[in-house]
């Protein structure tokens, strides 16, 4: 037997566990080997070291401790009892609890439910929309647009709820109507399309019935500019507006478009006391398309920040309605979306809807400014 | 007529309290010696019949072994106090699930080696911890010459360190088998591993050991 096999059996040969023959066996080998004789000596105080360790008394009280949360843990009643005693008590207040939960549900329940509520929330704010048309004055007749802007937030239910039958309706409305559209028509957007002002020189404002763009109850991002009843017929269908996401209208062409900086420079030279909208349109007027810039500023409000409008134009006068475009900024991008439908335009009686990106006037193009009939 | 009184004593003991406080009331010191004949298992059985103090009998019969065990494990008085009483109060709660089928002290070393184990484990620096021999350890300084009081101090300061740098069950090992003297088969029991499996791992805790206190058996051979 080798050292390793001997000073596995040591355990044993210190706790006098072996038998005879391995007894023997051991002790002969350690008689010859200092080595293991050491490791059994080391190992054998080991043992009495750990055994004569003192021992240690538990604090005074240990007991007494113990058993004072033995008993606060008997004492604790159960769930049960916690919940039923004492009886007298709580007996009355959960048969009122009962009660109320009761009385709480039947009210719910005969509450409004949910998706009716928000359904008509989302045909209000669609119906509610202040519309605005800008039929062209100036510029060419076929490439009329159409202005919506946000709608307001305030009353939109109540003006939802208006009997549409009784109220006024304008030409247009009436066109929309009988083209099949089943919004409502209030008494408010009638009234003011009795106002509608009759020179045919200025810009025309007529309502435009809620087409296109699907905001459910919330703030549309972007203006929107639509043909005059060209509309998608899914922008018809209920299951967009049933929801709370904002849908955009479907376009045919998206466009990037950024304002010249000549335009607006010239503009304020010429006339310094007009604001930036007034003096571009001054310029703009001079070079024969003061009828695109006037939709596209009245579309993008201040010029100070990109805005994005939905424009319907007529295919056959694309072209021309792109090169008085150029007139005014620089296209900077024109991407043709690919639809399911074979031919743009198809499906909407020749109308091309773009969604047209207007951006600002940047210092970069001041510094080097384009020519608008570059492209 | 004395198996009717052991019956109206049974009957007391185990229904009203007010009939336990009664019998104390009467004889405390008979009811102590009573208290110490009867086994574990017999306290057992009381405390699951609502006997509360059936189990001050368990915690007074089974206080020492645990708090040194526990002691040993964490070298420190106040944590073995709170852990040994916790040790008592989970065996107090969950004593519906002792089943009987091994003794109550070997459940009981199960649960203080599971609370040692994950205190130990929670004590942050536990290898740097300093043991405070001076202030728990009682040396029997009046039997013992100075220089041999001394040299006994550093020799148990010296094994608890080497135990404070085992593997948690490696010092629970040793410790039950060489400081508490339990039999081979309960520590199996209590480790919930065969007697076999015991004895390897305990021969390699005590090398483990060996090893630790290797600097001290050089050092005394030196000074020898």
């Amino acid at each position: 037997m080798n050292c390793q096999e001997v000073q596995a059996w040591l355990s044993d040969y210190v706790e006098q566990s072996l038998d005879a023959a391995n007894l023997e066996i051991i002790e002969s080998h350690l008689s010859l080997c200092p080595l293991c004789r050491a490791e059994a000596d080391h190992l054998k105080e080991c043992i009495r070291y750990i055994a004569t360790l003192p021992s240690v008394d538990p604090p005074i009280g240990f007991t007494q401790r113990v058993m004072a949360q033995a008993r606060e843990i008997e004492m604790q009643p159960s769930l049960w009892e916690r919940l039923l005693f004492p009886l007298r008590i709580k007996i009355p207040i959960q048969a009122t609890a009962v009660v109320m939960i009761g009385i709480l549900a039947i009210y719910l329940l005969n509450k409004e439910p949910p998706d009716k509520q928000g359904f008509i929330t989302s045909e209000a704010t669609v119906s509610k929309k202040p519309l605005l048309r800008i039929e062209q004055g100036n510029g060419s007749p076929e490439s009329s647009a159409e202005v919506q802007q946000p709608p307001a937030k305030s009353n939109r239910l109540a003006d939802t709820r208006a009997p549409s039958s009784a109220a006024p309706v304008s030409k247009t409305a009436q066109t929309r109507a009988a083209g099949g559209a089943q919004e409502p028509v209030s008494a408010d957007r009638a009234k003011s399309l009795t106002e509608e002002p009759s020179d045919s020189n200025s810009p025309s404002l007529s309502p435009v019935e809620p087409r296109g763009r699907a905001i459910i109850a919330g703030t549309p991002v972007t203006n929107s500019v639509f043909g005059s009843g060209q509309v998608p017929s899914e922008f018809e269908s209920g299951f967009l507006r049933s929801g709370s996401v904002s849908i955009e209208p479907f376009a045919d062409y998206e466009m990037v478009f950024r304002l010249h900086p000549q335009l607006q420079d010239q503009a304020r030279r010429d006339n310094p006391n007009l604001s930036q909208k007034a003096g571009a349109r001054a310029v703009a007027e001079r070079q024969g398309a003061a009828g695109v810039l006037d939709r596209l500023l009245e579309s993008v409000g201040d010029g100070t920040r990109p805005q994005t409008v939905w424009l319907s134009v007529s295919k056959s006068q694309y072209e021309q309605w792109k090169k008085e475009l150029r007139a005014v900024g620089t296209i900077e991008s024109e991407t043709q979306i690919p639809l399911l439908r074979a031919e743009p335009g198809a499906q909407t009686n020749g109308q091309l809807q773009i969604k047209l990106t207007v951006f600002p006037a940047t210092e970069a193009n001041r510094a080097t400014p384009s020519s608008p009939n570059d492209r | 007529m004395t198996e009717a009184n052991a019956i109206i004593k049974t009957v007391l003991l185990s229904t009203t309290p007010a009939g336990n406080l009664f019998l104390k009331k009467q004889s405390n010191k008979s009811e102590e010696m009573v208290s110490e004949a009867i086994s574990d298992a017999e306290c057992v059985r009381r405390l699951l019949q609502g006997e509360t103090g059936a189990f001050e009998t368990l915690v007074r019969r089974h206080q020492k072994a645990i708090f040194n065990l526990v002691y040993r494990m964490l070298s420190d008085y106040d944590e073995a106090a709170e852990i040994s009483q916790e040790v008592f109060l989970s065996a107090y709660r969950s004593i519906g699930q002792f089943r009987g089928d091994a003794n109550f002290s070997t459940w009981l070393y199960r649960i203080a080696l599971n609370h040692a184990s994950t205190r130990r484990r929670s004590l942050a620096k536990w290898q740097q911890r300093t043991v405070p021999m001076q202030l728990t350890e009682p040396v029997n300084e009046q039997e013992l010459d100075p220089a041999e009081a001394v040299e006994q101090k550093e020799i148990q300061e010296q094994v608890q360190k080497a135990l404070n740098g085992l593997e948690p069950r490696d010092a629970m090992i040793i410790l039950l088998k060489d400081l508490q003297d339990v039999p081979y088969e309960e520590v199996a029991r209590v480790l919930e591993v065969p007697v076999g499996t015991v004895k390897s791992r305990l021969h390699r805790a005590r090398k483990a050991l060996k090893a630790r206190l290797a600097p001290y058996f050089n050092s005394r051979g030196t000074r020898k």
